[in-house]
């Protein structure tokens, strides 16, 4: 168990008095890996982001059973700010940064729960902005005008602050030309070869799969396949039925 | 959303709600000794209503005014009541609200024969429309003309008009003023209808008084919390004397200014501005302040004084003294004269007890000169006496109770 | 031009009051989303237990007491009621203001009575004249507390990580909390930073020659034309906002006494209130809302 950065036993959840979301569903996440989480609109992958990281009641979730384990803690009793002291962070779909705050604020936000001293601000941050390049020259930019490329990179640099084991990434292609997704696409890569571990919700499958060890496909909020990337790409019927996005130039090998 | 809904949400809160609804009861019977008699009253009772504030804010102050009230019953009662009933009080608990004084008076109002008092504006304002359609005499704690003008209310004590107008008369008097010495006066109000009320009086006071002129009458909004320009315009004006018509915290906000600005005029206020918790915060202004007052306190030794120590010592042996059981008491007295007329009369039904209130004359035994309730819509009476503060804020008297042809002539002007 | 400069020191110590109020105000309705109705018996608790604690400690532990009790009873309004309904939307929650409002001014009834009290203030009725004005050490210390205060929570919202976590719970809640900002202590947190704000109001707008009265809480109600002048959501817009309001209040009684029945200084903060509604709906400095790309 303890090789798993993020085991998902049995989970299942309801909104309110609707129908469940999640049924059932049961997934891991091996250390040092990149996991891929796929399925078309509403099949349940965000619900299952949320689950994880303790942001159902926001949305009036809630579980009816199931318990999520970050690097072998049981973490599902806890608040979201527990989960991120344990090692948890997740970049929500649409980026949501903070749009009145500066850049530098966002990623400072992104630190709050590791209490950093100044100079050990100084030196994650930097560590960081390493993986962002662009956003060196836009620290005092409030970050509701930056692109949305840029964004989705100072959101995923704010979760990175706080120096996470566990890195959830909700859509981060959504809605990026697709040289941008080349990019997000890279400093994914770069930051799981660093050693960070991370289940990534796509519905663009060729990205996905192009850089994850393994995937999932989610539909009615249960697994309906898994497999090894390799395994997903090599089968067509899945890309075309399932997911039905066109592979991102470079990043596959179906043409 | 919160900048949509605030706005919303302000203008509801600020809509008061009021209930209506009543018990009117025309009903009436002649009793044994043939007296025609109405709700509340039996051959051995008469009922009355006390609305006043038992348990809420001012509960201390209410309650012992209604003690007064009550112990000058029961000393009638001991001597055998009114042509042979006895008074008995309905306590209604008004808890100083407008919907708490409404519910106590509907709970009563089919069962009393009158309202022996409603204390403060705010209950008589929850209530008049009530009174008026009930056809209810009742007599108000609440001493100002606005008060006295509503429908069925008396007001039977000297109103604050009065005591202003007095003031204005003492004042001159003491300056020595005339023509060739004159004495500038000034009056500080609220822009509300009490306070225009107020300020006439004094403007109609000045006029009648030869020497006397009024030079400034600034004015408040009642949620103003800062009195320089009223102050800066009092001093501009070089008035001798000025005179409040006030609440107590204003009171404290305008003297207080005046003593920072170097303005010290000699002040005089209505016994409505002044409290005596205002003595710690004013310690050392109050030199040149005086209150008139339109009745007397429990030092003073007049026989309805001694009246009412008595019945307190017979009636209500543990009760602390308190300047409060003296209005009760004028309150009692007035109650117990309206009902023995009426009784006189004949007619103990609501529209006997108004009937014999009109031009009912009571005789408070020295505690303040006797009144003539007139028609209801009048003055009572145009007597106060002038006092200045003591040490703890309590009043001292500095003369009699006097009547000023100032204040009559501002009565007569407006017909009152 | 002496009755005007008068006039004018008055207005700015009247209106920085009306500032701090304003600013508890927004700092909640930032902080928590909720516009708190009760915020003005707040004011009133805390100059009342100033003013119960002064014959029997020195001021200053007066002033400290008072703000463990007003802070404690804001807490205790946010986590027993607030919190709780706050899935219930917008307009239960400030509803359930509204019936605070009522309980603690009712409470302020029972244990002080509705007579009028004395002066709570940290300084006397002293005085210093420069060039014919009079300074009343009251105004003086008003303004020098307000704007040490104004200073203290701008390094507080600039500089330190719990003033980073409060914006960034005002700016976007799930966010906030997806980074481990604990958005319940945040609420918490805005309720006592108004509380504090409340008391430092309530022991100016206590002092002499003020005095303590149930009324005071009404001030409150002045402070919202300010609020809104300077819009919802800024702070800046808080403070201009109630120097707007109380110079308005205090010029206008000197200058527009004769029109209007006296009244008008009274109520121009609203029609100015209104005006702004209508022709800049988010206030003077407030923000529109930063769209997300
Ligand atoms: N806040 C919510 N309230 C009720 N139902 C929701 C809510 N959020 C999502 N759902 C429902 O849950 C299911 C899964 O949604 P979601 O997890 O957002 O899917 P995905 O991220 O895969 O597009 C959908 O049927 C959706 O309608
Ligand atoms: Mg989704």
């Amino acid at each position: 168990m303890s090789d798993c950065a993020l085991a998902v036993h049995d989970l299942s959840v309801r909104y309110g008095a609707a129908a469940t979301a999640l049924d059932g569903l049961t997934l891991e996440v091996p250390r040092g890996e990149i996991v891929a989480l796929l399925g078309p609109n509403g099949a349940g992958k965000s619900t299952l982001m949320r689950a994880v990281s303790g942001l159902l009641p926001v949305h009036g979730g809630s579980l009816t059973s199931g318990r999520v384990e970050v690097l072998g803690t049981d973490v599902t009793r806890l608040r979201p700010s527990g989960r991120v002291r344990v090692g948890l962070a997740q970049a929500l779909e649409g980026r949501q940064v903070f749009p009145e705050l500066t850049v530098a604020e966002n990623l400072a936000a992104g630190g709050y729960v590791r209490r950093y001293r100044k100079a050990e601000a100084r030196e994650v941050r930097e560590r960081v902005l390493h993986h962002f390049p662009r956003l060196q020259d836009l620290m005092d930019r409030q970050a509701g005008y930056l692109s949305g490329g840029e964004q989705q990179m100072l959101a995923i640099g704010r979760a990175m602050m706080s120096q996470p084991s566990v890195l959830l990434l909700d859509e981060p292609s959504l809605g990026l030309a697709p040289k941008i997704v080349e990019t997000v696409r890279d400093v994914i890569l770069d930051i799981n070869r660093e050693g960070t571990s991370i289940l990534l919700v796509e519905q663009n499958a060729a990205m996905a799969l192009s850089i994850a060890q393994h995937g999932y496909i989610l539909e009615g909020g249960r697994v309906v396949r898994e497999g090894s990337a390799a395994e997903l790409r090599a089968d067509d019927d899945i890309v075309s039925l399932y997911l039905g996005v066109a592979p991102v130039e470079g990043a596959g090998q179906h043409g | 959303m919160i900048r949509k809904t605030i706005p919303v949400l302000a203008v509801g809160a600020l809509l008061a709600l009021s209930a209506c609804g009543g018990s009117g009861s025309k009903a009436s019977a002649d009793g044994e000794d043939g007296v025609e008699m109405g709700p509340g009253v039996t051959d051995k009772e008469i009922k009355v209503g006390l609305l006043t504030d038992y348990s809420g804010p001012i509960a201390e102050a209410a309650t012992s005014g209604s003690l007064g009230m009550e112990v000058k019953f029961d000393q009638v009662n001991a001597d055998g009541g009114v042509c042979g009933r006895k008074i008995v009080a309905v306590k209604g608990d008004t808890k100083y609200d407008a919907q708490q004084t409404v519910q106590a008076y509907r709970g009563m109002a089919g069962d009393v024969a009158m309202i022996g008092e409603v204390l403060g504006s705010l209950s008589i304002d929850a209530i008049k429309t009530n009174l008026e359609r009930d056809e209810m005499p009742a007599m108000a704690i609440s001493l100002n003309t606005t008060t006295m003008l509503e429908p069925n209310v008396y007001v039977p004590l000297p109103v604050f008009e009065v005591e202003l107008a007095n003031g204005v008369s003492w004042a001159a008097e003491e300056a020595g003023a005339s023509e060739d010495k004159p004495l500038k006066v000034a009056s500080v109000t609220g822009t509300d209808d009490y306070g225009k009320a107020y300020a006439s009086a004094v403007e109609a006071a000045a006029e009648a008084i030869p020497g006397v002129e009024v030079v400034a009458e600034p004015t408040f909004a009642l949620t103003d919390k800062d009195f320089t320009a009223q102050v800066s315009e009092l001093e501009e004006s070089g008035a001798d004397v000025v005179l409040l018509g006030t609440a107590p915290s204003q009171t404290a906000g305008v003297v207080g200014t005046a003593a920072q600005l170097g303005y010290q005029p000699t002040w005089i206020s209505s016994s409505g501005a002044w409290f005596a918790s205002l003595a710690e915060p004013l310690d050392g202004l109050l030199d040149k302040f005086y209150v008139s007052g339109g009745y007397g306190t429990l030092t003073d030794d007049v026989p309805g004084i001694t009246e009412l120590k008595d019945a307190l010592a017979e009636y209500a042996p543990d009760a602390a003294p308190s300047e409060f059981q003296v209005g009760g008491w004028l309150f009692g007295e007035a109650t117990v004269a309206a009902l023995t007329k009426a009784c006189e009369d004949g007619d103990l039904t609501r529209d006997g007890i108004t009937e014999a209130l009109k031009d009912l004359t009571v005789d408070y035994k020295g505690i303040t000169p006797e009144v003539n309730l007139g028609d209801g819509d009048s003055i009572v009476s145009y007597s106060s006496r002038m006092n200045s503060i003591g040490p703890k804020g309590e009043l001292v008297p500095m003369g009699d109770f006097y009547a000023s042809d100032a204040a009559k002539a501002w009565g007569e002007a407006n017909g009152y | 031009m002496t009755l005007f400069l008068q006039l004018g020191f008055q207005g700015i110590a009247l209106g920085m009051v009306y500032a701090l109020i304003a600013l508890g105000f927004v700092i909640m309705t930032k902080g928590s989303n909720t516009f708190n109705f009760a915020h003005g018996e707040f004011v009133a608790v805390g100059a009342y237990v100033v003013l119960a604690l002064m014959p029997h400690l020195p001021y200053w532990l007066a002033f400290l007491g008072s703000i463990v009790v007003t802070v404690a009873l804001a807490l205790l309004v946010e986590a027993t009621l607030l919190r709780r309904l706050l899935d219930k939307g917008l307009t239960t929650v400030v509803l359930a203001t509204l019936g605070v409002s009522i309980m603690v001014h009712a409470l302020i009834l029972m244990v002080w009575g509705v007579g009028t009290k004395g002066s709570a203030g940290p300084v006397g009725s002293g005085t210093v004249e420069v060039g014919g004005v009079v300074l009343p050490l009251s105004g003086i210390a008003t303004i020098v507390a307000s704007v040490i205060v104004l200073a203290a929570l701008l390094v507080f919202f600039r500089r330190t990580p719990y003033g980073l976590a409060l914006r960034a719970t005002a700016s976007h809640q799930e966010a906030a909390l997806a980074q481990g900002i604990d958005i319940g202590r945040m609420f918490a947190l805005s309720w006592a930073i108004a509380a504090v704000l409340a008391v430092v109001a309530s022991i100016f707008l206590a002092s002499f020659p003020r005095v303590v009265s149930p009324s005071i809480a009404l001030v409150a109600l002045a402070a919202i034309p300010a609020v809104v002048i300077g819009g919802m959501d800024s702070l800046i817009g808080a403070v201009v906002g109630g120097l707007i309001v109380g110079l308005i209040q205090v010029l206008g009684a000197g200058y527009l006494a004769d029109y209007g029945g006296g009244k008008l200084h009274e109520v121009l903060p609203y029609v100015l209130m209104l005006l702004v509604l209508v022709v800049r709906p988010y206030g003077l400095f407030g923000s529109r809302g930063i769209e997300r790309v």
